[in-house]
């Protein structure tokens, strides 16, 4: 698949502090890549970094290939932090503002204010929209021109349920109907699951790891729950079987991590050793378990 | 380039301060003159005029209307539609100061027609010396019409970009007027800031003093927008 966007070795300091440190990443034509990490990870920057917002100290970005944004500016569409709206003027004045700097047909206005739900907003102006209704309209800006790829920074913030299920749709729509390639930043890791297809976890300006959705699912599965009587003696039983560091436990409940495979030998062993098994079952971390996992808390 | 431009040409002529500024310069320079005018009766009509269109070179009015105009994408958060659409710093920067000298154009234009319709009902004694003059205003309009553009871009907010293009601009003037007076120096020094080059047109301009004009307001502008070049070069925009 062809390389969208490429990013190496970024390093972006503020004052004494290094925000990003030597962040890399890669996203493939037709990813939904979802940017995850806590507030002040360095999600934000790295976008901003991206669409020359602001400068790094050091690194590459090249889009599309080997091309740099200046020479690709109009097939890439974003929306970072608040949406860049004229506020006095209505909805559909501002897209067909933007549609004349961005090269593109101002008469597809209406239909891309249908597309994001703004359709009946008439000659309200866009200062008296409430905070989802200017993020509507920030997706529908960051539409304009038709972009290949889209770079979303908390699309879904001050959305209701039914409007962060229409943005959802939309995005999996557009991906799959257009082909067009996202990389989505949310704090709201439940509903980024839903959509994406590879991630990137920053982490205090690192990035820890990129991996497929699949491979992360895969990754989730792989826990074994034990619940038993004596939980020490459970333990040691087990060490013989599984690797002491897959073990843990809490109360009576002993989890083995990454070896569901072995539950029938490690509940022969258990009831052998005379260790009573009330229940023994597989299940997976949630996205949001693995992400804390993973950057340690 | 040329959509960058037309987007900015929207935004100033549809700018609701544009036409407060306007309408206030025409009060001031144009109505209330003439109605004092009705009252005392002038023979030099023409000098009255020119006088009035003169006083448009108030650049308070221009100031407003321009740093209204270059703040409001920082304001408003667009810039960084802009930028990120592949749009460089310098050719924002650029169709920001095109746009404002278009609409400054259209003011001094209006504001002319405007003298003109309400003080020259006996016919016009247009000299040499008058185009001149007005030749050397609107040089001086061009270099100091980018200077506000540069200040108010980098400031990017209106309170601070109308404070330092009024006050800091209008008390270095007065500096340098003071520094002649404490120097004793045969040649008015404020004449020769950004904002004040017609006054090196003499009583009598003469076409060496409108080259002098034109050439001190180019160097003024190169210099202008070479640094501004280089403190936006690495601005973050927000």
């Amino acid at each position: 698949m062809a390389d969208m966007l490429v990013a190496r070795d970024i390093v972006k300091i503020y004052g004494k502090r290094t925000v990003l440190k030597k962040v890399n990443m890669n996203i493939q034509k037709g990813d939904i890549y979802g940017f995850i990490g806590k507030n002040g990870a360095g999600k934000t920057t790295f976008m901003r970094v991206i669409l020359s917002l602001t400068y790094p100290q050091s690194g590459d970005v090249k889009l599309f290939g080997d091309k740099t944004l200046q020479e690709v500016g109009l097939k890439v569409g974003s929306l970072i932090e608040a949406p860049g709206i004229y506020k006095n003027l209505t909805g559909e004045e501002n897209l067909r503002r933007f549609s004349i700097l961005y090269g593109a047909d101002p008469d597809k206005a209406p239909e891309l204010l249908k597309l994001v739900g703004l359709n009946n907003t008439g000659k309200k102006k866009v200062k008296d929209y409430s905070l989802g209704m200017r993020q509507r309209l920030g997706i529908a800006i960051a539409l304009i021109g038709d972009p290949e790829l889209l770079l979303l920074d908390e699309p879904i913030n001050g959305l209701d349920p039914e409007g962060i299920k229409e943005i959802r749709d939309l995005i999996l729509k557009l991906n799959e109907e257009k082909g067009i390639t996202f990389l989505i930043s949310s704090h709201l890791l439940d509903e980024l699951g839903k959509v994406v297809t590879k991630y990137g976890i920053i982490n205090d300006g690192e990035m820890l790891e990129e991996i497929d959705a699949e491979e992360l699912r895969e990754k989730c599965k792989q826990k074994l729950t034990i619940e038993v009587d004596d939980l020490a003696k459970a333990m040691s039983i087990a060490a013989k079987i599984v690797k002491e560091e897959n073990l843990s436990g809490n109360k009576h409940i002993m989890t083995v991590e990454g070896e569901v495979s072995k539950a029938a030998e490690l509940n022969t062993a258990l009831v052998k050793g005379g260790v009573a098994v009330k229940a023994i079952y597989p299940n997976s971390d949630t996205l949001e378990e693995y992400f804390m996992k993973r950057i340690g808390e | 380039m040329s959509r960058l431009l037309k987007v900015y040409l929207r935004n100033i002529f549809k700018q609701k301060g544009y036409y407060v500024c306007t309408g206030i310069s025409l009060l001031i320079g144009v109505i209330i003159p003439f109605i004092i005018s009705l009252f005392i009766k002038s023979t030099d009509t023409i000098t009255l005029a020119s006088r009035i269109v003169d006083s448009f070179k108030v650049d308070i009015i221009i100031v407003i209307f321009v740093t209204l105009f270059v703040c409001s994408d920082f304001t408003d958060g667009t810039a960084k539609n802009f930028i990120a659409r592949g749009y460089s710093r310098r050719q924002i920067l650029y169709g920001k100061y095109l746009a404002s000298l278009i609409a400054v154009g259209v003011y001094f234009l209006g504001c002319l027609a405007f003298t003109l319709a309400f003080f020259a009902k006996d016919g016009l004694n247009f000299t040499i010396s008058d185009l001149y003059m007005i030749l050397a205003a609107i040089a001086t309009a061009v270099a100091s019409t980018g200077l506000y553009v540069i200040v108010a871009n980098t400031a990017e907010k209106v309170s601070t970009g109308i404070a330092v293009n009024i006050i800091m601009f209008s008390f270095f003037s007065l500096l340098l007027e003071g520094l002649t007076t404490l120097l004793k120096l045969n040649i008015n020094l404020s004449n020769y800031w950004i904002t004040g080059l017609t006054g090196l047109m003499g009583e009598k301009a003469v076409l060496v003093d409108l080259f002098k004009v034109i050439g001190i307001a180019a160097v003024y502008l190169v210099l202008l927008f070479e640094i501004s070049n280089f403190i936006i070069k690495k601005k973050e925009v927000k």
